[in-house]
């Protein structure tokens, strides 16, 4: 394979340096369209609406890494919010409530796992059926309202500002920078590249597969965890269903940005870069007075050709047959 | 994870015509059978001849979109694009029928649109080789963009009697969307069953490269699954206006996930190679018969969600974890 690979070039790097090509084209072409683009209030708000689509992605790139798809990220986001609100309007101290609320998430995440590796289940349907459990229980537990959250830990955490960036900013960098240590420098992050890679080989090499994929999940459903917190420090609520629109994105933000749905293959900068991409051309329609929705014209249009034309250069694919 | 698809697959009569009484469909079909007893039982005003029908009229979008997908992932691939295609194909005729188009040219136009993007759909995924999965999410999100464009973002009211009366109207109390869907059901199960493509499909689904060799056109045969795809998706979107007179550009798009429960909890297997038309038609009924009479007995909308993921993850590790 490796040969093979040599032999016909390593046309992998090139793809990813596609979505690099399209991002600085397309800041280019929004510099000289939208007036005050490298404008600092503009790049803070590009910044602070990327965080929770860049988080999101994140913990996709780990379950994409192990071969598998999460699609339940977005509703499982507001399950910890909404119970560790709910809680905590019932006068139970701070971290007993978020210890709960994390608990209930990570816990989804271990289901998706387990059913995923342990039963056979093909991770879509799994996290199918979790994002309905997500999208349901975070309702029930708010009565299908925005639970309003006022809480002096919660702002000191992850509200109001550091060094004039936006904590919730600051978070998404340091979430970047542990994750790609987890994910590209670690044993644990070897072996999940492996395991995507080749799951008969990885458990022949003597790595835990199970394991190995149920903690992709776990961390998955962490990030998610993450991501609802931040929103919570954001607006002040938590609010059920309001990740659900992400999920597309953040699944969007991970494959442009790299990470291989086939498993193998994974990339938080990747991930990082591929929400920026996201983020700029929604906030520059929006600056330009365009529609929201011809953004999704233009992501949509940009996945097809970016993903098109590496797949048909990918000659080794064809040399070897699809699966 | 896909090795062992295919050799013992549950309800296929591979010796024999000896049937499974516990395979996946026949199971469903139990399930649905014993809830509607208990609804019958419990629900004021469920087994009722009115009710029925409303049961009836309400999956029957749903089971014609989940027709189409059945085929998509009897060939081992996913059209998410269903989400949106439906209200693009509903947006494009109301605008050409308010603009005054005849009736049968508008249906030309909008089935050419629609054959158009599941083409585009196929050959992407057959001569790119990217997952299906992330080229129909580009194109569910361009099919979503032009769906806001050309309906200018608000509904568009549709007055032409002959559609109406077409789609939306009723024969002798007999509401002609169900007949629409009865239609369609004969028309998957030839197709599905009778024909050459049908068998064709299967084989490619079971193994593509056994296909292949076997001289089995595998391209053709796969962009033609996804051309019914939307085509189907088009026909569930023209009954959705004719339901409501008028077309949105967000109509029908949450049905996207219901469609596909109900083909998966129906027995067609995701790996591919095994469609089951008839278990998504049970499907779709058990999901609406499940929503109609939680509502009956004053269940919230969004404890639907919760149970409806957690039929999914039971239904599926059942039928998976016996492989």
């Amino acid at each position: 394979m490796e040969a093979l690979t040599r032999y016909f070039g390593d046309s992998r790097k090139w793809k990813d340096g596609m979505i690099y090509i399209a991002i600085v084209a397309i800041v280019l072409i929004f510099s000289l369209l939208v007036p005050n683009f490298f404008s600092p209030e503009n790049w803070r708000a590009i910044l602070t609406s990327m965080v929770l689509v860049t988080v999101l992605a994140i913990g996709i790139t780990f379950v994409l890494t192990a071969g598998e798809i999460d699609i339940s990220l977005g509703a499982v986001l507001s399950v910890t919010p909404t119970i560790f609100a709910v809680l905590l309007g019932k006068g139970m101290p701070f971290f007993l409530a978020l210890v709960i609320g994390l608990a209930a998430t990570l816990l989804l995440g271990f289901l998706n796992g387990f059913v995923t590796i342990k039963l056979g289940v093909p991770s879509f349907i799994t996290t199918l059926g979790t994002m309905g459990i997500g999208m349901g229980l975070s309702r029930i537990v708010a009565n299908n309202t925005p639970v309003v959250v006022r809480d002096d830990t919660v702002q000191l955490l992850f509200g109001g500002e550091l060094l004039g960036m936006p904590k919730i900013v600051v978070w998404m960098f340091v979430l970047i920078v542990l994750s790609y240590i987890l994910l590209h420098k670690t044993r644990y992050g070897r072996n999940l590249h492996n395991v995507g890679d080749n799951r008969e080989a990885a458990h022949l090499y003597g790595i835990h597969v199970t394991g190995t994929v149920i903690i992709a999940f776990v961390i998955a459903s962490f990030f998610a965890f993450f991501a609802g917190m931040l929103e919570v420090a954001r607006s002040f609520y938590a609010s059920p269903g309001i990740g659900e629109p992400l999920m597309l994105n953040a699944i969007v933000a991970s494959v442009i940005g790299g990470t291989a749905l086939t498993g193998g293959k994974g990339s938080i900068i990747g991930a990082f870069v591929g929400a920026l991409f996201l983020t700029i051309i929604s906030n520059a329609l929006f600056s330009l007075g365009l529609p929201p929705w011809i953004s999704n014209i233009i992501i949509g249009s940009v996945i097809i050709l970016i993903l098109t034309t590496s797949g048909l250069m990918d000659k080794r694919k064809h040399e070897l047959g699809r699966i | 994870m896909e090795m062992t698809r295919g050799i013992n697959s549950p309800g296929k009569n591979v010796a024999g015509r000896k049937i499974n009484w516990m395979s996946q469909e026949l199971i469903l079909l139990y399930i649905t059978a014993a809830f509607f007893i208990i609804f019958a039982l419990t629900a004021d005003g469920f087994f009722s001849v009115n009710n029925i029908f409303t049961i009836l009229r309400s999956m029957s979008i749903i089971a014609i979109i989940g027709l189409g997908i059945t085929f998509v992932i009897t060939a081992g691939e996913i059209d998410l694009s269903i989400g949106t295609v439906p209200a693009l194909g509903g947006c494009l005729l109301a605008v050409l029928l308010v603009k005054g188009i005849p009736l049968p040219l508008t249906i030309l136009i909008t089935l050419c649109a629609v054959v158009v993007i599941g083409f585009i759909n196929g050959l992407i995924v057959v001569k790119a080789r990217i997952p299906s999965i992330i080229i129909t999410l580009a194109t569910y999100m361009i099919a979503q963009g032009i769906a806001y464009i050309i309906s200018n973002q608000a509904p568009v009211i549709v007055t032409n009697a002959p559609f109406l009366n077409l789609f939306g109207s009723s024969f002798f109390g007999f509401p002609l969307i169900v007949f629409w869907m009865l239609f369609f059901t004969v028309v998957s199960y030839l197709l599905m069953y009778k024909t050459k493509f049908g068998v064709n499909l299967a084989y490619i689904g079971e193994n593509r490269s056994a296909a292949y060799y076997a001289g089995i056109n595998v391209n053709t045969v796969i962009i033609i699954a996804f051309i019914i795809c939307s085509t189907f998706s088009l026909m569930g979107g023209m009954l959705g206006v004719a339901q409501a007179a008028n077309a949105t550009p967000w109509m029908i798009t949450p049905d996207l996930m219901t469609a596909i429960a109900a083909t998966l909890i129906g027995g067609t297997s995701l790996a591919g190679g095994k469609g089951n038309i008839l278990g998504t038609i049970t499907g779709a009924f058990f999901l609406t018969m499940l929503s109609n009479g939680l509502l009956i007995l004053g269940v919230d909308q969004w404890v639907l969600y919760l149970i409806n993921g957690v039929i999914i993850i039971l239904a599926l590790s059942y039928s998976y974890s016996r492989k």
